[in-house]
């Protein structure tokens, strides 16, 4: 039996799923989630098989919800516009059905997910190159949504420092706290607003407004104070970059 | 602005175009007067020298005096008065230089009968080079105005279309559709409501010009309609108060001004909120203005997704544009409750 958790704000999406999983007897809704919170809850919880997901959602987005997924289930994506989304779905062998669908093409979708399921690192591959597709365009990130423990927390920038470059993970250092999120920097730092935040050193991206000064400590090389009391190197390429921000 | 002669390197040719002048004045002495050419060459050098400086500073009775017509008289005393200093000077410094070399008496005669015509050819030096500033700055501003102009075209292209895309959010279309899809095999019956709906809303939307005034009567039928298409979609989680008065029901605003209003209180409320969110909607006459206010509840824990404020800004600038006056729109927000207001105006229409 595979088990499946439809996550849709919408009730009537989610019952048109359903409608049209009904014919498939080896498949089991096991919940209907309606917004990524429960989602996550659910998917933690129940260890699904398959999720059906939407995009756009109350509180966190559908790919945010994943970032905090360590293992995710194989996933069809439902989702009616979102430019960005379905250029990175296009470019990628994850399924993704536009709203609205033939049933045709759900049962197609279905046929597909079924093949993978069990196929773990496939799916995890798969999501990987979507999310990489997905920071490699032009879509800027205006939150970021992290996990500790249970809790989930959405920092906004605003509240956010600095990002510290950690192994395969990048700390962010928020008013909320620190974080680690699985992440890479160079992502990151194409996604963060230009002009907002800096990459002063190769593991260090800082947010312009939280700047105190600018220390010069050796010939060509300079320290970074934050508000916040932090000391930060700057890289002789970081120091380019944070003159052309702060126009000096 | 800088100097025309001087920036890009403009002196080099000004300096050229003298010194051709001065070659050609110091050949028309030495064969026409049948001076020396030591003569011929420092005479023309120093009077010509002298419209050299004198040219450039002329620049700046051009720049400085402004074309208008209540100036018209300003202008002309001044440039009488550059023209007869500028003479004067020229004519007085060549003469009392000129004076000082060593030369033949046939050369001091000249220098004295030459004063009339020198002050001539000073005459049509300056009328000379004032024509040619007036004419760099005349070019300089035809240059700027048709740049303005095509940035002018472009942002308005860029609000056009930003326009077109704001009256009807595809996820809103895409959405519906799919919604009655899901109805079809639901409830058949909430189906039809539901494509009769939309396409109504769609009729509406798609078949107004852009700059149509329509009455409120007919624009808030439609945003109803918009509404109730929302809550096939959102059910419980919309709630929709409307308070409207009826001595306004024929007023007139501008087409689908009030969508953006609405597209925003359903992404800021119900979109990113789990909770029931009430939009409520009043309009009033107050005299001569049209008063419609919207307000929506919001989630005052959403973080980020702010939206870029293009729909009311919009808004706005549509306003703006028609009705001539700048502040129209009005925004405040509470702990979770954000109210946008519209200011109307009612045109007066009789004769």
């Amino acid at each position: 039996m595979i088990r499946t958790i439809i996550i849709d704000d919408e009730s009537l999406a989610r019952d048109l799923i359903r409608a049209y999983l009904k014919k498939f007897e080896d498949i089991e809704v096991i919940q209907e989630c309606g917004d990524g919170f429960q989602g996550l809850k659910a998917i933690q919880e129940h260890k699904p098989d398959l999720i059906f997901l939407d995009i756009q959602m109350p509180k966190i987005t559908g790919f945010e919800m994943l970032e905090l997924l360590e293992e995710p289930p194989v996933i069809i994506f439902s989702t009616a516009f979102d430019q960005y989304a379905i250029k990175a779905f296009e470019l990628n062998a994850t399924d993704y059905l536009l709203k609205p669908y033939a049933e045709q093409r759900f049962t197609e979708a279905v046929e597909k997910a079924k093949q993978k399921i069990g196929t773990k690192k496939v799916v995890k591959e798969e999501l990987e190159s979507l999310q990489e597709t997905r920071a490699e365009s032009d879509e800027s990130l205006d939150r970021i949504v992290v996990k500790t423990g249970n809790k989930i927390q959405i920092l906004s920038l605003e509240s956010i420092s600095h990002f510290e470059a950690q192994d395969d993970y990048v700390a962010i250092h928020s008013e909320q706290g620190k974080f680690l999120k699985l992440m890479r920097m160079k992502h990151l730092e194409n996604k963060l607003p230009t002009g907002e935040f800096v990459r002063i050193h190769r593991s260090h991206i800082v947010n312009v407004k939280q700047i105190e000064k600018l220390e010069l400590y050796e010939k060509d090389s300079y320290l970074l104070h934050l508000k916040t009391g932090n000391r930060l190197p700057v890289s002789r390429s970081g120091h380019g970059r944070l003159k052309e921000v702060l126009k000096y | 602005m800088n100097h025309p002669f001087i920036r890009n390197k403009n002196i080099i040719i000004y300096t050229i175009i003298w010194l051709v002048i001065s070659t050609l004045f110091a050949f028309a002495l030495f064969f026409f007067y049948d001076f020396e050419p030591r003569i011929a060459a420092i005479d023309s050098l120093v009077f010509n020298g002298i419209f050299y400086g004198l040219g450039l500073s002329y620049w700046f009775n051009v720049r400085y005096s402004s074309f208008e017509k209540s100036q018209m008289l300003n202008l002309v005393i001044s440039h009488v008065a550059a023209l007869v200093i500028s003479i004067a000077l020229a004519v007085f410094l060549s003469q009392s230089v000129l004076r000082r070399i060593p030369s033949d008496e046939e050369y001091s005669v000249f220098l004295k009968d030459s004063i009339p015509w020198r002050a001539a050819l000073g005459l049509m030096y300056y009328s000379i080079i004032i024509l040619v500033y007036y004419l760099i700055l005349y070019y300089d501003d035809v240059n700027q105005k048709m740049k303005e102009r095509s940035q002018l075209e472009t942002m308005l292209k860029s609000s056009e279309l930003e326009m077109l895309k704001s009256q009807i959010n595809p996820h809103f279309i895409f959405n519906s559709l799919n919604s009655i899809a899901s109805l079809t095999i639901i409830s058949p019956e909430k189906a039809r409501e539901m494509v009769v709906k939309v396409s109504e809303f769609l009729r509406y939307s798609l078949g107004k010009e852009n700059d149509q005034m329509n009455t409120v009567e007919d624009e808030l039928n439609n945003i109803i309609l918009y509404l109730d298409i929302e809550k096939v979609r959102f059910g419980d989680r919309l709630a929709i108060e409307k308070e409207v008065a009826k001595d306004c029901l024929s007023s007139t605003l501008p087409n689908l001004i009030l969508q953006p209003i609405f597209e925003n209180a359903i992404k800021h409320g119900i979109y990113e909120s789990l909770e029931k969110v009430t939009i409520k909607l009043k309009t009033w006459q107050d005299q001569n203005i049209l008063k419609i206010e919207v307000s929506n509840q919001f989630d005052p824990n959403a973080v980020g997704k702010k939206g870029k404020g293009i729909g009311l800004k919009n808004v706005s600038e549509r306003l703006r544009l028609i009705y001539g006056v700048s502040q129209l729109v009005f925004t405040e927000k509470t702990d979770n409750l954000f109210t946008v207001r519209l200011d109307i105006p009612q045109i007066a229409t009789e004769v």
